[in-house]
């Protein structure tokens, strides 16, 4: 009898159950003994769930996250030791012993090293290149402008981080969150400030998804009627000779110029050549489908998983979605201003609203764009206008990446 | 503090500068390529284009008896690829074979993902 009662005491005991309300030192937040900081964390990604199920805000990834978090955070399933790639979270020099993670880690830790080595970034990027027809650029290439323009939010909101307190690594990872490009602000976050990895990416895909809602009141703020009922000329046609030279000369340019964006730009522009030079369909096909969906799902379960209540439950992750907001507003206006100023300069031939595309959430941004025209004029078609900044915003953001990782070797 | 604001202040605004040096650079380079490589292609453009079937299209039609059931087929062909629209709405205008340059490899490719 003794023994049956000693083993069901035992069995209780190594519950997550009671975990939760045996919180020892080593669990940051605890109140009474209550594992608190757990509970708000299964919270929160629930929370999360219901936003990627529910409201449909970017599910690809934010479903991953989501439920990554939630079984990250669920006591005693050692699924993910972050303590491994970062720590206690407060050395900023800390060495990864990747023996240790090889040897002890579980399936979210092995999983975990292609963000830590910057492996899964890139690889999405080839999907995304694939995917991306840049003609409507290649045809109309003032739009790079745009897309440069637009980066405008990344750099003041890396500003902001540095006036909020942050050091210049984790400023320069905030401020890439207004290049509203996930696998870029992935990459670059992993490789200057991990810790702050779950809480930018969260805010990254959340801003995202919202940009149809964040981008339109500025739109019409910054915009007269008159600009925004222009109808744009018709684009020319792209040769296919253009669509494959297009890559390699991007490519070339701009590793030449900022050789740290090149994991990205040269996935990017790999990925699109597979789909331009039409002698590599398989390699396009499997890049655009089979390999970014493999890698979408180990990228978002394991960001989420690197959410512990250690890192995340601070004052810093409100900051970074302030921040984070504060980035994607004004990197609309950027693309909006600038926007502007060419419509001045060819006479009123260019509509501005193509600007606010600029940032680089593909095909949203361009989306938001038509929609926002449309509403001005129903038979204006400003779509494909806008996909060119768009694009552009994609090469934009990742020079913006290559120029911030380049910085920080110097500064930091 | 203050050594990390002026620090960062020049990285941003240098940040900014270099992003529009970088992409200015693409935009001279493609416009500089578009010169060259449109007069080039031109011609290859031309032929490699199949003239688009018009629906609707009013039309005077001048074709060969032979050629009936050919023309038949086509419309056909195109009322069924259209989906919801009936042979009667249809006019082919002109027909052109085009030649087909792709490997045997992408042609399977194509096929698997038609059917």
């Amino acid at each position: 009898m003794q023994l049956l009662l000693d083993s069901l005491i035992a069995f209780l005991q190594s519950t997550g159950i009671a975990k939760i309300f045996a919180a020892t030192e080593s669990t940051a937040i605890a109140l009474g003994g209550i594992d608190v900081g757990a509970i708000i964390m299964i919270g929160i990604s629930f929370v999360l769930l219901y936003l990627a199920i529910g409201k449909g805000f970017e599910p690809l990834l934010l479903l991953p996250i989501a439920f990554g978090m939630l079984l990250a955070n669920l006591p005693m399933s050692n699924i993910m030791h972050i303590e491994y790639f970062i720590g206690d979270g407060t050395d900023p020099n800390f060495q990864i012993n990747y023996g240790e993670v090889l040897h002890h880690g579980g399936l979210f830790d092995l999983l975990y090293m292609g963000v830590k080595l910057g492996i899964y970034p890139p690889l999405i990027f080839m999907g995304i290149g694939a995917m991306t027809d840049f003609s409507p650029l290649i045809s109309n290439p003032k739009s790079l402008l745009l897309g440069a323009a637009a980066q405008l939010g990344v750099f003041v909101a890396f500003f902001g981080a540095l006036l909020l307190g942050f050091n210049l690594l984790e400023a320069m990872s905030i401020g890439i969150i207004g290049g509203a490009d996930g696998p870029t602000a992935i990459l670059v976050t992993k490789t200057l400030a991990p810790t702050l990895l779950p809480a930018i990416a969260i805010a990254a895909y959340s801003y995202m998804a919202l940009i149809p809602i964040i981008q339109p009141p500025i739109m019409k703020a910054l915009t007269t009627k008159k600009e925004r009922a222009v109808k744009m000329t018709t684009l020319r046609e792209v040769s296919k000779t253009e669509k494959i030279v297009f890559p390699i000369i991007v490519a070339t340019v701009v590793i030449l110029i900022v050789p740290d964006a090149a994991p990205l730009i040269g996935s990017l522009m790999l990925g699109n050549l597979f789909k331009e030079s039409g002698v590599t369909e398989r390699l396009s096909k499997t890049v655009q489908n089979e390999l970014i969906n493999i890698i979408t799902i180990f990228l978002g379960v394991t960001v989420g998983a690197t959410a512990s209540a250690n890192t995340f439950l601070k004052k810093e992750t409100i900051f970074i979605i302030i921040l984070g907001l504060v980035a994607f507003c004004i990197s609309t206006v950027g693309g909006l201003l600038f926007g502007k100023l060419m419509y001045y300069v060819t006479g009123g031939k260019i509509n501005p609203l193509i600007g606010s595309a600029g940032v680089s959430a593909v095909p949203m941004a361009a989306r938001v764009s038509q929609t926002v025209g449309q509403k001005e004029d129903p038979t204006n078609f400003l779509l494909m206008h806008a996909m060119g900044p768009n694009v552009a915003g994609v090469i934009g953001s990742a020079v913006a990446a290559g120029v911030f990782l380049t910085f920080a070797k110097f500064f930091a | 503090m203050e050594n990390i604001l002026s620090q960062g202040a020049v990285i941003a605004l240098v940040g900014y500068l270099l992003v529009f040096v970088v992409l200015s650079a693409i935009w001279g380079i493609l416009e500089l390529s578009k010169k060259f490589f449109t007069r080039k292609t031109d011609k290859v453009k031309e032929e490699a284009i199949t003239p688009p079937p018009a629906p609707k299209a009013e039309t005077k039609v001048e074709i060969g008896e032979d050629e009936e059931e050919l023309i038949a087929v086509l419309t056909a062909a195109v009322a069924a690829s259209l989906g919801r629209t009936s042979t009667y709405n249809l006019n082919i205008k002109s027909y052109r074979r085009v030649g087909s340059s792709s490997p045997a490899w992408n042609k399977i490719s194509r096929q698997e993902n038609l059917s």
